[in-house]
């Protein structure tokens, strides 16, 4: 796949060393693959190597139903299953016109940060495993596992759930969700201190972090990072609160942005105060959501209830026609952007009026923020790339699609 | 410091269209977002002062991606995703080419664009002019298609 690249950054001279790393390798997370020129222990330059997980969701998305590409969104960033789903219903829900419940609102908050609870232990755990710090591997994951849990609960798949729907929510979630929910806020909290005491203030984890894979901020924004990278380097910047969707206007959370210098460091003690603030934001989600129904009423998208399909001839035509021909969305275009736990997802969703979208674009973020990998990684020591690849936080099933 | 609401989409189509004036060939700003089409001929011009006008600072390179419209004499429409960090102001720019046509790299104004250019040239088959590295992203280095055009089959190639 990259023959050429491997001839061109060789030279003429074949002075150097060329280094394959990748695409099975554990710490480039996933099928990345990264050709390194080396001087030594030094690295001149990195050509990152990306497609071995393309599957053509946006290709396939023009053959399904806005329903049914709910399941691919699943599989774009599966670590975090949620937030691609949502990105893609905020989409559809602004082209379609389709008006959510005020529960369903306040609830998709709840899955969205237990997504990018979820997300980000992931991230810790595989982060410290590639820096050498092996225990918090099993932490992170034992409380990932509680997550995942959670999930199991809402709706009874663990990872790529679907829960959500255009409209809102297939059904409210059972009572023991709620409580379990509850039950484990103050855990999650102990486990996030547990994470910051085992590596914040520890030597090795600090000399192998601060001052590595360095970005200011306007290099920053002028490459088009997003999320923690671009939050890292002490831009204030979160599409929560700057297009805020679902309920994320009517709760209160900070925006952190580490320690600014938009280092390794930078990237993960921001991501650590998020994880706090994911929980503060459930927590007020639970004390304030109101009742009433968590699916909406219009007839275009909501699902017949199921009595009347036994009875009922025309709920029965309606159900069939909405099953496999989906529901049409007017003709016209939309952006719709939230912020993923890697930083911002976006759809561009084109419809020609059918129930199939014309042309469905994601602008994934882990696919912009890779970007800058040969910029933060060259002169820096060849140890430095996987800790950098570490703290820009990457998903290969979101960045190939 | 914290994060202003965004910029109404009504308003900031009049200070757009007072820097650009004609270049400005439609525009609207259904669900407040302002969308201007402008000529490719334009895109460098138009690209350079939404970034530098102090008015505007489109600072981010949000996003680019293309449709196709077989059938038409200009196929592509090229859409841009344009932000300004921390202001918050979002607008989309489209403009129309043919198939044999190129657009100008958006990568010479920000270089956050490379890869996304790179990656609507291997999908969709849309060249873009003075890019630092056009080469395909996704697909192998040596396929044939640009899959994502409407004339590639969905399935059974």
């Amino acid at each position: 796949m990259a023959t050429v690249e491997i001839e061109r950054i060789a030279g003429e001279d074949d002075s150097g060393l060329i280094l394959n790393m990748g695409p099975q390798h554990p710490s480039t997370h996933g099928v990345l693959r990264v050709v390194l020129k080396m001087d030594g222990e030094y690295i001149e330059e990195a050509v990152p190597i990306i497609g071995y997980l393309h599957r053509g969701t946006e290709k396939i998305a023009e053959s399904e139903t806005y329903t049914q590409i709910l399941g691919y969104t699943d599989r774009m960033d599966y670590t975090a299953a949620a937030s691609s789903n949502l990105g893609w219903l905020v989409a559809v829900e602004a082209l379609a016109g389709i008006e959510v419940p005020e529960r369903a609102q306040w609830l998709r908050c709840i899955v969205g940060e237990l997504g990018r609870l979820a997300g980000h232990l992931v991230w810790i755990g595989t982060h410290a495993l590639d820096i050498g710090a092996m225990s918090v591997f099993l932490y992170a994951f034992r409380a990932r596992e509680r997550v995942l849990e959670l999930f199991e609960e809402l709706c009874g798949a663990r990872m790529t759930h679907s829960v959500m729907r255009p409209g809102g929510f297939l059904e409210e979630p059972r009572e023991p969700f709620y409580e379990k929910l509850e039950s484990l806020f103050d855990y999650f909290v102990k486990e996030i201190d547990q994470f910051d005491k085992l590596l914040s203030k520890n030597d090795l984890w600090i000399g192998r972090t601060v001052d590595v894979g360095v970005i200011t901020a306007d290099d920053a924004i002028a490459m088009g990072l997003s999320g923690p990278c671009l939050r890292g380097s002490g831009v204030e910047w979160d599409i929560r609160k700057a297009e805020p969707y679902a309920a994320y206007d009517k709760v209160e959370f900070d925006v952190p942005t580490g320690t600014g210098k938009g280092d390794v460091y930078s990237r993960y003690i921001l991501r650590i105060e998020e994880m706090r603030q994911s929980v503060r934001i459930m927590r007020q989600v639970i004390e304030h959501m109101p009742p009433g129904p968590v699916m909406t009423d219009d007839a275009r998208v909501g699902r017949p209830d199921t009595p009347r399909l036994y009875t009922d001839m025309e709920a029965m035509i309606n159900h069939f026609w909405m099953y496999i021909h989906g529901f049409p969305v007017p003709r016209g275009e939309t952006y719709a952007a939230i912020e993923a736990p890697k930083g911002e997802l976006a759809f561009y969703v084109v419809s020609d009026g059918s129930g199939k979208p014309y042309r469905m674009h994601v602008r994934s973020p882990s696919f912009v923020n890779l970007q800058s990998l040969p910029y933060l990684v060259k002169g820096r020591l060849l140890a430095d790339v996987v800790a950098v690849i570490g703290s820009i936080d990457i998903v290969l099933g979101e960045i190939d699609r | 410091m914290s994060i202003p609401p965004p910029v109404a989409a009504d308003s900031l189509h009049e200070r757009v269209r007072a820097v650009l004036g004609d270049k400005v060939s439609a525009a609207n700003t259904r669900s407040n977002l302002l969308t201007i089409e402008i000529a490719a001929s334009d895109l460098l011009a138009v690209a350079t002062a939404l970034r530098d006008e102090p008015e505007l600072r489109f600072n981010y390179f949000g996003d680019v991606t293309a449709v196709h419209w077989p059938g038409e004499t200009q196929e592509y429409e090229v859409v841009y995703h344009l932000r300004s960090i921390p202001e918050n102001r979002s607008i989309r720019v489209k403009t129309r080419i043919a198939a044999a046509e190129a657009v100008e790299s958006m990568a010479q104004v920000w270089p956050g664009a490379d890869w996304p250019e790179r990656e609507v040239y291997d999908l969709m088959g849309v060249q873009f002019v003075n890019h630092p590295d056009l080469r395909r992203i996704l697909m192998d280095e040596d396929y044939e298609y640009h899959p994502l055009r409407k004339d590639f089959p969905r399935e059974g190639l």
